[in-house]
């Protein structure tokens, strides 16, 4: 340990005091998952670069080189920008629906000059955030049960109802959960959290009759019985499955996974390519790919354990959970355990977005790491910019 | 000393054994926060929390694994590369007479195995030779490869055996029979079309789908009812009709009334089903189950229909069709108002609007509806067709809504619908479902009773009357001697909510032969032209008598004789009649 450097003051902002400070395991576990996933769109492709495990690694490269940049950055520059973060991200939110890009029936993006962003992505890292720097300034006594709560239920309402209306039924998911398991994190009582488990059981069926739009329903519908539909919106499942299924212990081996190579299996390189893993590599594969992700997350949780600011503890683990979320959804929708809401398998699925999400993510929790001496003693930061 | 947070020490209220246990278990963990808490330790209790989240999420990784292993290990699917699909074969479509229309040619996809191969050069440069469409680079790739590689696919039988008499090892075939629509255009919205994989999109192959494909099991094949011969005339006819009246759209139907059976089904503009991608997509929708439109005065046979079933007059009963019918706040008028009382027969010749209100009043709106729903014109048209839509129909039905509803307005049906509705009227009294598949002959019509056999016959001779005496006359000069009915409909088009003047849709129905017994063979022509122009070809005209009228004219010449109806010519109407040709266009009250 290089801690005692690191608290002697004066020293503390040198580079090659903070380098070493980085959680290399993290690091390496996070490559090792991209590296799979790298080696996945290889197979899919069918055994080709091009065109999906080229730039899949070119992307995972430079979100790298990102994410050790911003583990640099001193986390109470984060606190103070945590308030602003969200609410651009909100405002933007806002915006979608008015000046925003459609894309495949969903509004999502918003396109400005070369540049398009996806709000519901930063909302991701705002949300954390904000709640972090929320929880930082009450006390644990507000934090189990109080009127006080209802801002961060607020902070936590506003995006997911704005991203389930884009529609994006997955993200909206996403948000919500991450921000459930910050408050409980926080301290939320248990109580409230079985009676909301409770109203959630009874006001689920309404929910699912009077609120969502009809395809979301059919695929709750087809989520439950999808031999009933095969060739329609159960297709996904029962071929996920197959997949699955036809893999065996040790799989069929790299790049011979039928479902995938032949096209049977869509979206076989985005939110499916677990069931194209657990085709060629079987149960072994997935149990060891599982574990790889439980492993990165424990590490990432106990980073958050250990820091010395509530905002850095809860800021950490609150986006170790939105990982261990994707990984969680993403999972279950391809075992067919849970419906097909379109979130992707973190680092292994194509797809920059997401990608860029995650790695700033875990930018921030090694940044919660190198800087887990930093003291944010008032409301408003020692840093104020 | 005093305890802070009172309140979490109260025990817990004591239901039931088990859930008391539950509670007590969570009070026990929140003591524990609490103790954290109260020794002013609250970091401790959310490192607890990020433990416990921790602990969450390793036993939903766990689970997963687990699940994962279940379906790995004991779920074995040996559906293989197949899929789901129970058979991609798809039995002959045909039509009435044994026409080909839609059949299954086979393909084939040809497939190197790189690891089967023998000589790399021997398969490389043969197979350049036999397949000129593969990039070299492509099978050069597959024959040091290590996989199964479809090199093509689409091949034809006589491409394959030239691959095949090669003798390479490592190829090998997989049949994938693909569709093919002899007739191109022709009845493409009838036959419809399916996808590569075997599956009906639209038309007959979406609606028989499990039929086609049993039948293919079987080594048979479908008949429709639809006649190839009619089909061609009524396409010619309805092409005619939009050059000449500039019609947007024109759709036709062909029904035999004592069978249900869709002997032809036409909308314009068509495509054709060997290229569903290409074109635009509203060419690809049955206009004449999937759009509904106000059909205007059409839709007063069903009026008159219930009026004269139910007694409430005669056809010599005179009605006051010269004051304007007062509802509310609206006048019905009418656009040709004859300024004299008519009697119920001249109403249904002059297609007066305020008639046809009235006779809804006296039998009273609650009739009006029932009928209607007995003549299925409240519902969507049975008929194996997918493309078969509910009606739009008043929600509430009141005096006020129901008597627009007695002259074809406030409501827009499908004319799959008026087919099956005005087929029910001619053929006895019997609403009989469409089908699009061949009936044997089995006599009497049989099905609900909606009218009486004497109502049905009174509606067959005012029919005829309205050809030779009132606005079906330009139909009658297209087709003398076949003693031919109709109805003309003309209404304004409804845009964004609002009456559009200049915009019609004008409809003709066609019934033939009216005279003879009322289960002689009879059958319904049913033209249907949007938005056609005032042209030279109609006199400057654009309502239904000028247009969609002479056009059903025309197809009922033309298929009379495949249908094996004679012509009578002492049955023509000949005598000129000097009386102008009026016809009211239905048109919002004001």
């Amino acid at each position: 340990m290089t801690s005692s450097a690191i608290s002697r003051p004066g020293q503390r902002e040198r580079l090659t005091m903070k380098l070493p400070e980085i959680d290399w395991r993290l690091a390496l576990a996070l490559c090792l998952i991209a590296g799979v996933g790298t080696m996945m769109l290889y197979s899919t492709a069918p055994l080709s670069w091009k065109p999906w495990a080229g730039p899949h690694l070119i992307r995972f490269s430079l979100c790298f080189v990102l994410m050790l940049v911003l583990s640099l950055i001193d986390i109470r520059v984060w606190f103070v920008l945590s308030y602003p973060i969200y609410v651009v991200a909100l405002l933007l939110l806002i915006a979608v629906p008015v000046i925003g890009h459609e894309s495949l029936g969903a509004k999502r993006w918003i396109t400005a000059g070369p540049l398009s962003v996806q709000p519901s992505e930063i909302m991701k890292i705002g949300l954390v955030l904000a709640l972090a720097r929320f929880y930082h300034g009450v006390s644990a006594k507000d934090a189990r049960l109080s009127w006080k709560l209802l801002i961060p239920a607020v902070l936590i309402a506003a995006p997911t109802l704005l991203v389930a209306k884009q529609p994006d039924l997955g993200t909206a998911i996403l948000i919500a959960l991450t921000g459930l398991a910050i408050m409980v994190m926080a301290g939320l009582t248990w109580r409230l959290l079985v009676l909301g488990g409770l109203a959630a059981i009874v006001g689920a069926p309404a929910f699912v009759m009077f609120v969502m739009k009809d395809y979301q329903r059919d695929r709750i519908l087809t989520f439950l019985h999808p031999e009933d539909d095969p060739s329609g919106s159960g297709y996904h499942i029962l071929q996920a499955k197959i997949a699955l299924g036809s893999g065996g212990f040790l799989g069929k081996g790299f790049g011979l996974g039928t479902q995938s190579q032949l096209n049977y299996l869509p979206e076989k390189q985005t939110d499916f390519i677990f069931a194209t893993f657990a085709e060629e590599f079987g149960f072994l594969g997935c149990f060891t790919l599982l574990a790889l992700y439980g492993v990165t997350i424990a590490i990432a949780l106990r980073i958050a354990s250990i820091s010395h600011s509530h905002f850095g503890r809860l800021s950490a683990a609150g986006l170790t959970s939105t990982f261990a979320l994707y990984v969680v959804i993403n999972a279950a929708m391809v075992m067919g355990l849970a419906p097909v809401v379109g979130v992707p398998m973190p680092l292994m699925s194509y797809g920059g977005t997401e990608m860029l999400t995650v790695m700033v993510g875990f930018g921030l929790v090694e940044a919660v790491r190198v800087h887990r001496y930093a003291e944010i003693t008032s409301g408003r930061g020692s840093l104020l910019l | 000393m005093q305890r802070p947070h009172d309140d979490l020490y109260r025990a817990p209220p004591n239901l039931f054994r088990a859930w008391r246990l539950v509670i007590e278990f969570l009070w026990r963990i929140e003591h524990a926060f609490e103790r954290s808490r109260t020794r002013n330790r609250p970091v401790d209790d959310t490192r607890v929390r990020i433990f416990g989240v921790l602990v969450i999420f390793s036993m939903l990784f766990l689970f997963l694994a687990v699940k994962a292993g279940a379906v790995a290990l004991l779920n074995h699917v040996e559906v293989g590369v197949e899929g789901p699909t129970p058979s991609i074969h798809r039995a002959d479509l045909v039509d009435r007479n044994g026409e080909i229309l839609a059949l299954d040619v086979p393909h084939y996809g040809v497939y190197l195995d790189g690891r089967e191969v023998w000589s790399a050069k021997e398969t490389q440069t043969s197979l350049v030779t036999v397949l000129p469409h593969v990039p070299v680079a492509k099978i050069d790739e597959a024959v040091s490869g290590k996989r199964i590689v479809l090199l093509q696919s689409g091949l034809t039988a006589e491409e394959r055996d030239q691959v095949h008499d090669l003798g390479l090892p490592g190829v090998s075939f997989q049949e994938e029979p693909r569709r093919a629509y002899p007739l191109d255009h022709q009845a493409s919205h009838l036959i419809g079309f399916a996808d590569p994989s075997g599956k009906g999109l639209s038309g007959a192959e979406k609606a028989l789908d499990a039929d086609i494909h049993g039948a293919a099991a079987a080594g048979g094949h479908i008949a429709l009812s639809m006649d190839l011969r009619i089909q061609g005339a009524l396409e010619a006819e309805l092409k005619r009709a939009v050059e000449l009246y500039g019609a947007q759209n024109a759709i036709g139907v062909v029904t035999n009334v004592q069978t249900g059976e869709v002997l032809a089904l036409a909308n314009l503009p068509d495509f054709d089903p060997n290229h569903p991608g290409d074109g635009d997509p509203l060419t690809k929708i049955n206009r004449a189950g999937a759009y509904r439109y106000e059909m205007g005065s059409t839709f007063k046979m069903f009026t008159f229909a219930m009026a004269l079933n139910e007694h409430v007059a005669r056809l010599d009963t005179v009605l006051d069709t010269i004051h304007p019918l007062q509802l509310g706040s609206r006048t019905i008028h009418d656009s040709h108002a004859a300024g004299k009382n008519l009697t119920m027969e001249e109403v249904f010749l002059e297609s007066s609007n305020i008639g046809t209100a009235r006779l809804a009043r006296m039998a009273g709106i609650e009739k009006l509806h029932s009928y209607l729903q007995n003549f299925g014109v409240l519902d969507r048209a049975k008929i194996e067709l997918a493309e078969s839509v509910k009606p739009l129909a008043p929600a509430e039905w009141n005096e006020d809504s129901g008597v627009s509803v007695s002259f074809g307005h406030n409501i827009a049906v499908t004319p799959l619908a008026v087919a099956q509705g005005v087929g029910g009227l001619m053929n006895g009294g019997h609403l009989l479902p469409l089908t699009i598949r061949r009936r044997e002959a089995t006599g009497a019509a049989t099905g609900p009773q909606v009218i009486s056999p004497q109502t049905s016959q009174v509606l067959l001779q005012l029919m005829r009357k309205n050809v030779t005496d009132g606005t079906g006359r330009n139909a009658e000069k297209e087709a003398p001697g076949y003693r031919m009915g109709g109805k003309t409909g003309t209404a304004e088009k409804v845009i964004n909510g609002q009456y559009a003047r200049k915009r019609l849709f004008t409809s003709f129905a066609a019934v033939f032969p009216t005279d003879g017994p009322l289960d002689a063979p009879r059958y319904l022509v049913l033209v249907l032209l949007d938005e056609p122009k005032a042209t030279a070809a109609s006199s400057g005209n654009a309502q239904a008598a000028w247009n969609a009228g002479p056009t059903a004219g025309r197809v009922v010449n033309r298929i009379a004789p495949m249908l094996n109806v004679k012509r009578d010519l002492t049955q023509v109407a000949a005598r000129p009649i000097d009386k102008p040709l009026v016809e009211d266009v239905s048109t919002d009250a004001q």
